[in-house]
């Protein structure tokens, strides 16, 4: 019995971290040529970290939302499956968070953020997420970070179908189809994907009344459906790609627990339409990258009991150009030039409203011996009117030679343009708000070794601490309506640490990934008088948070334990109401089949095993344990 | 084995243990006062209850929730004193609470209401409340706290008063 008992952390176990075969047979390929553009250079003194395909293999059936809180240390408040999910990096706001496409933002310009369950993680082949200063690199206005969602080709001669299919509880049905086909210069890719649920979860209302009541989630309905179709050709010097990404999303959105469940008839429609060509050229002076996109978002909520119809429409055109080059024999130089413009039509604004911005940037990266800098230099024109510059500088220091381990420090100053609703959304908007500021300082360290070839260990540690000035508040105005205003100094300050590790023996392989990350995001001086806030935790951020990531794997078959903590968040400004924290335990076991050079994959897995009672969002529950069985289909065929 | 059961045991009592929120009971009433309702935004679930003392000349805010542990609800629109209990009506939560007067504290909640606007007790074991979504006056037994029947007016009601023996809605 005691030997039995022993073998059930066994079971529940993959081999997810890494890229680690489940099956130990050496099959020799030929070698393929992977390009992209250069939006990943690695900066020193900067956290930038990266869910590899590995992960976003195993996780394709879920959205964004769900696999950042599971794998990073990024708190996502989310209404539930299919609800609005937004990230908080950092101890920040959802708008401070940049959500990239290859480079370019794909933030809604409205409200100047991403609803993270719109993205669906099967779409995308790489996730790099930028931390603090480190998302200057990509974009501006990144105060708490930015995430940028790579897809990319691998020019290789073969043709490769997926299919992937889930069924679960609460009426969860989810597919994706890939097809990738094409040799060494061009290669297409073809997704698609479909998505429903339910959602008609039991959950215990202890604060509807005076004795608790058992009810059934209602109107909360969600369909998602889309695809993405991409074209690259490449040649010796340069490459060419063509992108689209269409999806539509309808939901029903579920009521707070407080109110008459029967009353809730509010639905949202999203529409959005991505396009996107790029081109890369390789001179002999350096390499020139040229982007344009063009980008439509609709938005449409109703809720007929409130008399509330909004009908919302954005589209943004935007052209982003890079060069960079090397100066000497250790450092080198990038310039991008970056225009946006955006026209919003909306039943919510007095009328059409455009908005054009242009950003220069250059940036030096220096690498010498042990030692690396970076300095970066930005403008931001809006409306034919300068900013403020933002800056960022960091260094990286190797410990010692021939090791990873690293000491980094980077200082940043950023700034954020208001959202086109905080200027303009009537009645409310005011279209004399400032920039928000941030000034952010950080320190790091971080060590990377092996041991004996079968283990290999990686530790980080961040500390942050970061100062929000003139931050946008929406707060009760003079009249009858709420007003936006640059109101608010806030300081966050936080640690952010992680450690994984992996072993790897014959046919076994194991490894696991602790990540905890304290925030303390502390509200200022503000511009309300009698302001309880001040001194006080923001609403929603949680002082703490850790994921726990275990996999292992035996031959073909795998398991994975995922358990996620998040800590208590407060609910009103003046911090006097609370929810508790949680613990949320995944846990999934399956079996890969190859079939020559195809493979079936099934799994299943059980969310939220120990069947918690939380809330990401006060009064709008979330499911108890639920069950999923995930089946996979890969055809491989070699040109 | 048997250490590993009972260490199974422990744990098992451990993780069931949940404190109980100790929530003081507070008279709100003594020396006389006004309640003030606050609806609250519609759909937040924010309305609460405020009470000022007439006595201590002191704004109690909140008071339903600090003596329940649980929020008023979304809405509350309306409220009458009968007796010892306060009936505070929860238009978009679909219910009457039923408090003691003085202390708020819970006694029973009344649900199941169609968006219910106004009560007016009718007698000691009876009470109207109107509906702004159905075309029914709920009859509210007083005695049991519950819902005994309905009134079908064939349309939408809001206010209601009592002269002498008809109720005007």
């Amino acid at each position: 019995m005691k030997n039995t008992l022993l073998y059930i952390p066994l079971f529940f176990t993959l081999p997810l971290l890494g890229n680690k075969p489940v099956i130990n047979d050496t099959i020799r390929i030929k070698e393929v040529v992977i390009r992209t553009r250069n939006v990943d250079t690695p900066v020193s003194g900067y956290k930038k970290t990266t869910i590899d395909t590995a992960i976003l293999s195993f996780n394709r059936n879920k959205n964004l939302s769900d696999l950042l809180l599971e794998n990073t240390g990024i708190f996502v408040k989310s209404y539930g499956m299919g609800g609005t999910a937004t990230p908080s990096f950092r101890g920040t706001g959802a708008s401070h968070t940049i959500i990239d496409w290859n480079g370019i933002s794909i933030n809604s310009p409205m409200p100047g953020q991403s609803d993270l369950s719109l993205i669906p993680a099967g779409l995308i082949d790489e996730i790099q997420i930028y931390y603090g200063g480190a998302s200057m690199q990509l974009n501006s206005g990144g105060i708490g970070g930015a995430i940028n969602l790579e897809t990319k080709p691998i020019f290789k001669r073969e043709t490769i179908i997926s299919a992937n299919s889930l069924s679960g509880s609460f009426g969860r049905y989810s597919g994706l189809i890939k097809v990738k086909s094409g040799n060494t210069n061009l290669q297409t890719v073809t997704k698609a994907f479909f998505q429903k649920a339910e959602n008609n979860f039991r959950y215990l209302n202890d604060k509807i009344s005076f004795e608790p009541i058992w009810q059934t989630r209602n109107n909360s309905q969600v369909q998602q459906k889309g695809f993405m179709q991409e074209v690259y050709f490449h040649r010796e010097s340069y490459t060419a790609s063509a992108r689209v990404w269409y999806e539509t999303s309808d939901r029903n959105l579920p009521a707070s627990i407080l109110t008459l469940q029967s009353n809730s008839n509010e639905k949202q429609f999203d529409e959005s339409l991505r396009t996107m060509v790029n081109y890369d050229i390789s001179v002999p002076q350096g390499n020139f990258t040229v982007t344009a996109a063009w980008l439509m978002s609709r938005l449409n909520y109703s809720n007929q009991l409130a008399d509330i119809d909004s009908r919302n429409l954005s589209e943004s055109l935007m052209l982003k150009a890079s060069y960079d080059d090397r100066i000497g024999d250790y450092s080198k130089l990038k310039v991008v030039l970056d225009r946006q413009s955006d026209l919003i039509k909306s039943n919510n604004y007095d009328h059409n409203t455009t908005r054009s911005t242009t950003t220069l940037t250059v940036s030096v990266n220096r690498k010498k011996e042990h030692v690396c800098t970076f300095f970066l230099l930005r403008e931001i024109i809006i409306k034919n009117k300068i900013q403020i510059p933002d800056f960022s500088a960091g260094v990286q220091i190797g410990l010692i030679n021939d090791k990873d381990y690293f000491l980094g420090a980077n200082i940043s100053k950023n700034s954020k343009i208001p959202a086109m609703n905080d200027l303009y959304w009537s009645p409310g908007g005011n279209s004399n708000l400032k920039n928000e500021h941030s000034l952010s300082t950080e320190i790091s360290y971080s060590m990377k070794e092996k041991i004996a070839d079968i283990i290999e260990i990686k530790y980080d540690l961040s500390a942050y601490h970061n100062v929000i000035t003139d931050m946008i508040l929406w707060h009760p105005g003079e009249f009858s309506y709420w007003t936006a205003d640059n109101l608010k100094t806030v300081k966050a300050t936080g640690l952010e640490s992680t450690l994984s590790a992996n072993y790897s023996l014959d046919n076994f392989h194991s490894g696991f990934k602790l990540a905890y990350s304290f925030t303390k995001s502390v509200g200022g001086r503000s511009g309300i008088s009698d302001d309880a806030s001040v001194g006080k935790q923001l609403i929603y951020i949680p002082e703490n948070q850790a994921n726990y990531l275990l996999t292992l794997g035996y031959r073909r078959l795998y398991s994975t334990w995922v358990a996620c903590f998040v800590g208590k968040r407060y609910t009103t400004s003046d911090n006097s109401e609370y929810l508790t924290g949680y613990v949320v335990n995944n846990l999934t076991a399956g079996i890969k089949i190859p079939i020559k050079k195809s493979s079936a994959d099934i799994s299943f897995s059980i969310d939220n095993v120990l069947n918690a009672e939380y809330q990401s969002i006060a009064y709008y529950p979330l499911p108890g344990r639920s069950y999923n069985i995930k089946i996979s289909i890969q055809f491989v065929k070699q040109k | 084995m048997k250490k590993l059961t009972n260490l199974l045991l422990l744990l098992t009592v451990l993780v069931a243990c949940k404190k109980t929120p100790d929530i003081p009971s507070v008279n709100y009433t003594m020396g006389g006062g006004v309640y003030i309702m606050d609806e609250g935004n519609f759909m937040g679930g924010n309305g609460s209850l405020s009470f000022y003392s007439y006595d201590s000349l002191k704004m109690y805010n909140d008071i339903f929730t600090k003596a329940n542990g649980r929020p008023l609800g979304d809405i509350p629109y309306s409220m009458i004193i009968k007796d010892d209990n306060a009936y505070i009506v929860v238009n978009n939560s679909g219910k009457i609470e039923v408090a003691d007067q003085a202390t708020l504290q819970s006694k029973a909640t009344i649900n199941g209401l169609i968006s219910p606007r106004n009560m007016m007790v009718i007698n000691d074991s009876k009470a109207y409340v109107t509906s702004l979504y159905s075309d029914s006056v709920a009859i509210i037994s007083l005695s049991n706290k519950s819902i005994s029947g309905y009134i079908n007016i064939r349309r939408t009601s809001e206010a209601i008063v009592l002269v002498g023996n008809k109720a005007y809605i």
